[in-house]
């Protein structure tokens, strides 16, 4: 008789810090989650760090910044806009201007890398950089 | 020799529990502090980079306007914020969050300028200090 009552008292703790086990996994799943997504959005925007550096070295040395970003695969939009695909969530767009000054050609652009945040885009990183061609003058 | 029955007796399961989820809930805290302290590193990174960027790229503009200025010219007025440094000319540009970029340039005899200094200074300030 007092080994069932025992039993009853048992199953009952068990059933008990099952429930409450549940509970507090929930609780603490939802921190280990919020981390992984914050330690993910760390990592991409350090990726996208190193690769708008990379992009804006190449465009800073480059003789022709067009033909740069068309050997990087980058896709015309309109007229300034250029635009590259990293993967289904993350792109890169370059705002590419060409002035002409007094004594040569300035090359300005933008370049600006967005991930898909939930439904709206999300700014990673803008650089911006120029590069002053002296020309000649008469 | 007496054999002892092993049994689990009241109060194990909940011992048990107790240690697992205190074990859980100091390894999420510790994830989650991680993460918030990555977090403040990468955006600090990511506005010192952008702030280094904007300043290179206003001293080429002002490069460009300033080779405007001088090229085919004997004697150069210079605008407000340029000084002569013996040949040289010397400026600098300060961007959004107090990154400042000096920079020198010099002046040939057709009055073209090159590059000479390209050069960050100071700009750990308060803006970025570790608090």
């Amino acid at each position: 008789m007092k080994y069932r009552t025992n039993s009853k008292a048992l199953l009952m703790e068990i059933m008990i810090a099952v429930l409450f086990f549940s509970l507090c996994s929930t609780v603490l799943l939802n921190g280990f989650v919020t981390a992984r997504d914050g330690s993910s959005r760390n990592y991409d925007a350090m990726n996208a760090m190193i690769q708008g550096r990379n992009l804006a070295e190449q465009l800073n040395v480059s003789a022709e910044p067009v033909a740069t970003l068309a050997q990087n695969g980058f896709q015309q939009v309109d007229e300034t806009l250029w635009k590259l695909e990293n993967d289904a969530a993350s792109w890169v767009e370059v705002r590419l201007e060409q002035q002409n000054m007094t004594a040569g050609i300035l090359y300005e652009s933008e370049i600006t890398i967005l991930r898909l945040s939930g439904e709206a885009p999300e700014c990673l990183i803008t650089l911006r950089s120029a590069h002053y061609a002296p020309g000649e003058v008469e | 020799m007496e054999k002892r029955d092993f049994h689990i007796g009241p109060g194990a399961a909940s011992l048990l529990l107790v240690i697992v989820v205190v074990s859980m809930s100091v390894l999420g805290l510790l994830a989650l502090l991680n993460v918030r302290a990555d977090t403040r590193i990468t955006q600090r990174s990511l506005a010192i980079i952008e702030a280094q960027y904007a300043a290179v790229a206003q001293a080429e503009r002002d490069y460009a306007e300033l080779d405007g200025l001088s090229a085919g010219k004997e004697t150069l007025a210079l605008p407000d914020g340029y000084a002569w440094d013996g040949d040289r000319i010397v400026w600098d540009v300060e961007s959004d969050a107090s990154v400042v970029l000096h920079c020198a340039v010099s002046c040939d005899a057709s009055g073209r300028l090159t590059w000479e200094e390209h050069s960050f200074v100071n700009h750990l300030d308060d803006t970025f200090a570790m608090d």
